[in-house]
Parts: C-alpha cells; structure tokens; sequence
C-alpha cells in the first residue's frame, strides 16, 4: 500500500463526514478536518474508529489527538502499516 | 485569569440520536467511572451528550489558557452534582491542566452546557443562549452549518453590544487560524481586541453563545 493509496482511502472514509461535498473539491494533505471540512469533533472520533477497521490498526488516544488534518492521518498510517512514498 | 467554553448538541441530529449504543465511541470518549454513569441512566443519549457537552466546554475554556493541550475527550473527567440527570445540574471537568466548573441544562431536544475558569461569583457576569436560527430568533439566517455557525457569532455580538451599551455593528467577533487549529473567537470593539472571553457553538438545528460582561475599565474605555 503506498501514500497515495492510503490518501484516497482516508479522504474516502472522511467525505461521508463532510457536509457540504464542495469543501472537498481542493482537499490536500494540508487540509484540517475539523476546521476546513467543518468535520464536528464527535464524527472525527468516529473517523478514527474507521481508519482503525479499514487498516486494521488500533490508534491510541495520544496518537488519535494529533491527527487533524489529512496529512496527519496519512503520515500516522502510512508509518503504522509501512506504506511506500507518494502523495507527498 | 478568566475563561469560559460553551458546547450544544442537538439530541435530535444525524448521528447523535442512539449513540449511547455505540459501544466502541463511548469506550473511547468516555472514563469507566463516566462508561458506569450511563450504564445506570435512563436517558442514555442524554447522559452521554451531557458529558460530551461538558468535556467540550472544559477544552474550549481551558485551551484559552493552555492551547496546547491534549483536545481527546477521554482525557478529560466530568464529575457531576447529581447521581441522576435532572434538566440543570452543575458539575466538575477534571482536565490534563486541572479542573473546570459547568453548569449544564437539557431537554428532549438538546443539551447545552458552560464552563467557566475564574471565581464562582464569575456565574453572575455570565451571559448565554442557545436558539434555533430557523425558529424566528433569527429568520433571516438559513440552516445550512455555516450560517448557524455564523448565527451563533452574530447573536454573540448583538449581546455584548445589548450589555456595553454600544450600537449594533460596532462589536464584532472574529476568529484566527494557529496552526492547523482555529485560535478561540476573539471580541472586537470598534476595530480594537478586547480580553472578553467568549465561545461559540452550533451543532445540527441549534447556535450557541456564552461570555462574561467585558471588564469595566476596559468596557468604559471603549465606550468613551
């Protein structure tokens, strides 16, 4: 699994979030969840609980507490399952 | 040092209605302690959104004074006054920088909780509300998130501008970006930052709003 990979499948998780679809138009690994997507702070945890099923990774809280943008979530992941570079 | 958080959740919203029954969020929002309460509650969904409401409101008004601080719910602690879920009821957040007051209220449709940091004779120069933009309160504003967010701040304004005595226009809210993190709402009056602490919140149908009366030296001089 490489970077990019993991970048559509976090964005894929997170637009079933996302309110309104058109914050999602220029999404980056710079993008904040909560602040750009207007993601509630609830539904970021329940992201989290995805990213745990989808990769088949548990996220401790202090780890879960630094993820906030998209890149944060790709980084974090991509380091937990050793994906290949991209999506840099 | 004086602060205040405040946080509403629409009990009635898309994915707050049933989630007491989300085992694994609660595992990982909630204490054991907090995970006891709700077992016991019978009304679930309420107990559980009232300690979310409260975590919330204890990070909004503590991260003024500690911005870095861990924002997870699970790192902070609610003790409330009573055993049960009386419609008002006041309480205790215990934070990674220490503890927080909270005053919360709730019925079938939402619940709505404040925090404060100062003395407890700060509660007497609190100002809140929580309104529906959609209900008349304010008819010119749709639903959509963005222009209840935007209700919220607006009727925050409107209120301080009511208490200092200032006309409509002159007091504005506005909100900074630190670092992947929107900064707290900062009040100002005519053009200039003031130290009022104030939070804003919306969820689904409902806008919120708390803050203290500005400081009177600093209330006179802007007014002169």
């Amino acid at each position: 699994m490489d970077k990019q990979q993991i970048f559509n499948d976090v964005v894929g998780i997170i637009k079933d979030y996302v309110k309104d679809e058109s914050k999602l138009a220029n999404v980056s690994m710079e993008t904040s969840i909560l602040d750009d997507l207007k993601v509630n702070s609830a539904r970021l945890v329940d992201i989290i609980i995805q990213f745990e099923d989808t990769f088949d990774i548990e996220i401790d809280d202090d780890d879960a507490d630094n993820i906030r943008s998209i890149g944060d979530a790709v980084n974090y992941i991509a380091g937990r399952v050793g994906a290949d570079q991209g999506a840099e | 040092m004086r602060a205040v958080g405040n946080d509403v959740v629409d009990l009635r919203a898309d994915g707050a209605w049933g989630k007491s029954r989300d085992k694994r969020f609660v595992c990982r929002v909630l204490t054991a302690s907090e995970q006891n309460r709700l077992a016991k509650s019978q009304n679930p969904d309420a107990c559980l959104w009232a300690m979310w409401a409260a975590k919330e409101a204890a990070y909004k008004a503590v991260s003024r004074i500690f911005p870095d601080i861990s924002a997870w719910p699970g790192r902070y602690e609610t003790v409330f006054d009573h055993p049960g879920l009386p419609r008002q009821f006041a309480g205790t957040v215990n934070t990674p920088e220490g503890s927080v007051c909270v005053r919360l209220h709730w019925d079938e449709n939402r619940v709505h909780c404040v925090g404060l940091i100062g003395s407890s004779e700060l509660w007497q120069d609190l100002t809140a509300d929580v309104f529906e933009p959609e209900d008349g309160a304010h008819p010119a504003i749709e639903s959509s998130a963005k222009k209840i967010s935007a209700a919220a701040r607006t009727a925050a304004a409107a209120a301080i501008g009511l208490h200092t005595g200032l006309p409509h226009g002159l007091v504005k809210i506005e909100r900074t970006r630190v670092s992947q993190r929107s900064a707290p709402p900062v009040v100002k009056i005519q053009g200039i930052h003031t130290e009022t602490p104030v939070s804003l919140s919306h969820h689904g149908r409902f806008a919120a709003f708390a803050f203290l009366a500005p400081l009177q030296a600093q209330s006179a001089a802007m007014c002169s």
